[in-house]
């Protein structure tokens, strides 16, 4: 991308009169010599006083409409008046910009089953009227000075191409940040014509003491998420029949180690069991049994909360149908 | 009759009464019908044993699960291991299946029986 771009923007418009008609019949008056005297409600006239002047329009921020007027005179003093209007638009290519730079709070969408990042997700719009983004460009760092920078969603420092992606909302998982540590952030995106903008900043709340130019920065969270599973003989069961399920739920600590989450071993932690026929258990043990009384297909669902939030995992168990099995009665063994 | 007797006589008719009972209620895994598999449970010093009609397609497993109803008792069957029945957890001993003497290696619910099969679970 052209970062070197040229962007000297040039607001002129050269409107020349010569195709007005008239000038042409009033020079074709039969009384002698006349005389001509221009004036408009904005920009320059290289010379007001003859036929064919060049009109310069101002700079403008928004299209605007200049009424131009003509007065011809003859010798014996008869004169006659015209005008037209002039619209100067604004062909200036804006630079593109992006707003509404925010970090979303840790949520289940993003946080269950990434144990091994803060997987924070940056957010901003892209804001060039009657332009789309072609790329981002995000630096996070430990540093404001933004020193020793890192990208999004990897770590390597560079525009990621969007093309393709519907705007004007964007977002960015970071794949690459530690745990428990404050980092800064800045933004920078492209336009369609490969202009880039300035590096932008989230921005400082009221009253901050950050200085502006620094933006906001976020800390991540000090461990992961729940990641809850569990583990049963894949089988088709018999209504009636007992089903235990092997809790193999994963809780973490800030060192980065993991324990079973029902054993409370750093974190107090909460499971709920929703076996998918109506009965729940609250049961944190090893193991937890359930019996379906109707054959049909199950969705065992558990989830667990520890002190920093609640995930959820879904199995599905087959309670089959089949020919109901014989009835057997006990025997004296002897 | 004195009345010395009469509670030793009230006594003896329970335990004749129960006996008959148990023995009509209870036939004995020698007197299975021809159309019947049998199916023992045998740990420590307890021995149960349970009987009825196969049907098609009916395995080792559910023979478990028919006679877990009929005698009134769970079991935890996973990953091709059978690691309690009712109480008794397998740990030290394990709980074998054999299929007419032969142990049974793999899975419980993968090997159909048939009429005048004998089925043992022991703890060993």
């Amino acid at each position: 991308m052209n970062n070197k771009k040229t962007i000297l923007i040039i607001f002129i418009a050269i409107i020349i009169f010569a195709g007005f008609g008239f000038g042409k019949e009033i020079l074709a008056d039969p009384d002698g010599d006349l005389t001509f005297s221009w004036s408009c409600t904005g920009g320059t006239l290289s010379d007001p006083n003859i036929a064919q002047p060049t009109f310069t329009a101002p700079m403008v921020d928004a299209d605007t409409t200049y009424t131009c007027t003509l007065t011809v005179t003859d010798s014996y003093g008869f004169n006659a008046t015209d005008s037209m209007d002039v619209l100067v638009k604004n062909l200036t290519p804006t630079l593109p910009t992006a707003v509404n730079l925010s970090v979303d709070p840790p949520n289940s969408n993003d946080y269950c089953g990434i144990t091994g990042y803060p997987p924070v997700r940056l957010r901003w719009q892209f804001s060039d009227p009657g332009d789309s983004q072609s790329a981002y460009q995000i630096q996070l760092d430990t540093d404001s000075n933004f020193s020793n920078p890192r990208g999004c969603p990897l770590s390597t420092d560079t525009e990621v191409p969007t093309a393709g992606q519907a705007g004007p909302d964007y977002s960015c998982l970071a794949q690459n940040l530690s745990w428990n540590t404050t980092y800064y952030w800045r933004l920078k995106v492209w336009d369609s014509q490969d202009t880039p903008s300035t590096w932008i900043y989230p921005p400082s709340p009221p009253g901050s003491p950050t200085p502006p130019s620094l933006g906001t920065s976020f800390d991540t969270i000090s461990h992961a998420w729940p990641n809850p599973n569990f583990t049963f003989d894949d089988r088709v069961y018999s209504t009636g029949e007992v089903i235990t399920f092997t809790d193999d739920s994963h809780c973490y600590k800030p060192d980065g180690t993991w324990y079973r989450c029902g054993t409370d071993e750093y974190a107090v932690t909460s499971y709920l069991w929703n076996f998918g026929d109506g009965a729940t258990s609250f049961d944190k043990s090893a193991t937890t049994t359930h019996t379906y009384n109707t054959a049909d297909d199950y969705t065992v669902n558990l989830s667990v909360t520890d002190d920093l939030g609640t995930c959820s995992r879904a199995n599905s168990v087959q309670v089959g149908v089949g020919l109901p099995l014989p009835e057997w009665k006990e025997i004296s063994p002897f | 009759m004195s009345k010395f007797y009469l509670p030793i006589l009230i006594v003896v008719l329970a335990i004749v009464t129960g006996f008959v009972l148990y023995s009509v209620e209870k036939p004995k895994i020698a007197e299975i019908a021809e159309n019947e598999a049998s199916l023992i449970i045998n740990y420590e010093e307890t021995k149960r044993a349970f009987a009825g009609e196969v049907t098609d397609n009916m395995t080792i497993l559910d023979a478990v699960r028919t006679s877990a109803k009929a005698g009134n008792f769970d079991f935890d069957y996973q990953e091709d291991v059978l690691k309690r029945i009712d109480e008794i957890e397998q740990n030290e001993k394990k709980w074998n299946a054999y299929l007419n003497g032969t142990e049974i290696q793999g899975s419980l619910d993968k090997v159909l029986i048939k009429a005048g099969d004998k089925i043992e679970l022991k703890l060993e």
